[in-house]
């Protein structure tokens, strides 16, 4: 599939059932994520939504059903979409600064610095990760999304609860962030319990937590 | 891939030497293992001289067994592993960066006092070259092998002994072999077939360890 189909393609999920050490996650879940279009993940704890998230990005393998993008087989790990998976553990290492971490995953990837500082990360770059908070840590994790390439558009965004740590200032630059993303053809996939990006009238899909 | 690795190696480097303490701590494992010979068995230069090989390389195992655990729990625990994995590059060269970073920074240090350790325990300094590169190719091994069990424990409780525990059996024939070297060597007969043994051992080690580090890294992933 060529890079420009894979830009409008939609990611489906046919009756996907998910057991994790024998016991269901979820079952025969049918769901379908456009491309510009975000979609939040609500549900209690343990209801299986970073597992969802994990499953897309390609962490976890499905017990039954399947995953398809345009109708074709997907799986993430050997797709050409790129795909960001943001949530915790973060990938970095507490004794590297902030700035070394940022730039070998950049590195690793093919990516460019950012411009735009948009979560203020500057202010600790030069620190090692383990003198940071909470908070540092996740703006700095959310400026892997800020990364250059010319194939960031359409990239496929999982944020496992972006703004649990945030302050306000931070959620703000986050949701334009989301939205110039969906504005420009890309996916965001969002768990939350905190409400995100409500005036784009997100897909909410609940998911029900199991006895 | 090459530039990939390149990446991989030197951030495992960056690493390395942020972390200092780990690299002290374990030659100055080595220089108490070695320190208890002489202490244990008498200080009789001909009696330490003739057990002196076998001892250098159980030090040398010894010391270095128990960083294995550390070779890929960091990372995994971190969760640089997973972000490894949506690279276009398989994680299997991760892994034998990580391995040869790994290897690197345990094996020059030892290297360095060796000449120390060798004199301690009434060694002739003559063979000292030779005893460092069958100590080298030992080592080399026996990383492979400290990561496939790093690999395979990830996740497990207890890591640390369990990867001692898998890797000691396993490393007997490099063992046998690196002490054969060395015996030849006080004894002044070839030393070369034994050496080439050893080539071979890590040779093939390197084709069967790092798909099978590849394999346990990304069950490591899915489980996790």
């Amino acid at each position: 599939m060529s890079s420009s189909e894979l830009a409008h393609a939609t990611l489906s999920f046919t009756n996907v059932t998910l057991f994790r050490a024998n016991k269901l996650i979820f079952k025969n879940l049918n769901l379908n994520f456009s491309s510009g279009e975000i979609c939040i993940l609500n549900g209690p704890n343990g209801a299986g939504k970073t597992s969802l998230l994990r499953i897309i990005a390609g962490y976890i393998p499905i017990s039954n059903g399947m995953m398809s993008l345009n109708g074709q087989m997907f799986e993430p790990l050997k797709s050409h979409l790129p795909i960001w998976y943001i949530g915790h553990p973060f990938g970095f290492h507490p004794n590297l600064s902030a700035a070394k971490n940022l730039s070998q995953i950049a590195s690793m990837r093919r990516l460019s610095m950012f411009d735009e500082d948009r979560f203020n990360v500057i202010d600790f770059f030069q620190q090692p990760i383990r003198t940071l908070s909470t908070g540092q840590i996740q703006r700095l994790a959310l400026s892997q999304l800020l990364l250059k390439s010319n194939r960031q558009k359409e990239a496929l965004w999982l944020l496992d609860e972006p703004n649990s740590t945030l302050d306000s200032l931070h959620c703000l630059a986050l949701e334009t962030l989301i939205e110039e993303h969906i504005k420009t053809g890309g996916r965001v996939i969002v768990a939350a319990h905190q409400p995100l990006c409500e005036h784009l009238s997100p897909q909410i899909i609940q998911l029900e937590a199991k006895p | 891939m090459i530039l990939i690795f390149c990446q991989y190696f030197l951030r495992e480097f960056e690493i390395s030497t942020s972390q200092v303490t780990d690299i002290l701590s374990q030659l100055g494992f080595f220089m108490l293992i070695m320190m208890l010979f002489p202490l244990t068995l008498g200080p009789n230069p001909n009696k330490l001289s003739e057990y002196g090989i076998a001892l250098v390389w159980i030090a040398a195992f010894v010391s270095v067994v128990p960083a294995y655990d550390r070779l890929f729990t960091d990372d995994y625990l971190h969760g640089f592993i997973e972000k490894a994995a949506h690279n276009d590059q398989p994680l299997g060269c991760y892994a034998a960066a990580k391995c040869l970073c790994f290897f690197l920074v345990t094996t020059i240090p030892l290297l360095i006092i060796l000449p120390v350790i060798c004199t301690m325990i009434g060694l002739n300094l003559s063979i000292f070259f030779e005893l460092a590169i069958s100590l080298v190719l030992g080592l080399f091994g026996m990383t492979l092998l400290g990561g496939i069990a790093s690999g395979l424990v990830l996740g497990a409780r207890r890591a640390a002994i369990l990867a001692a525990v898998l890797v000691l059996p396993l490393s007997l024939p490099i063992i046998i072999f690196g002490c054969m070297a060395g015996i030849a060597l006080i004894e002044t007969t070839p030393i070369k077939p034994y050496i080439s043994i050893m080539i071979a051992m890590d040779l093939s080690l390197i084709v069967l360890a790092i798909p099978i580090m590849q394999l346990s890294l990304k069950n490591a992933i899915e489980n996790s």
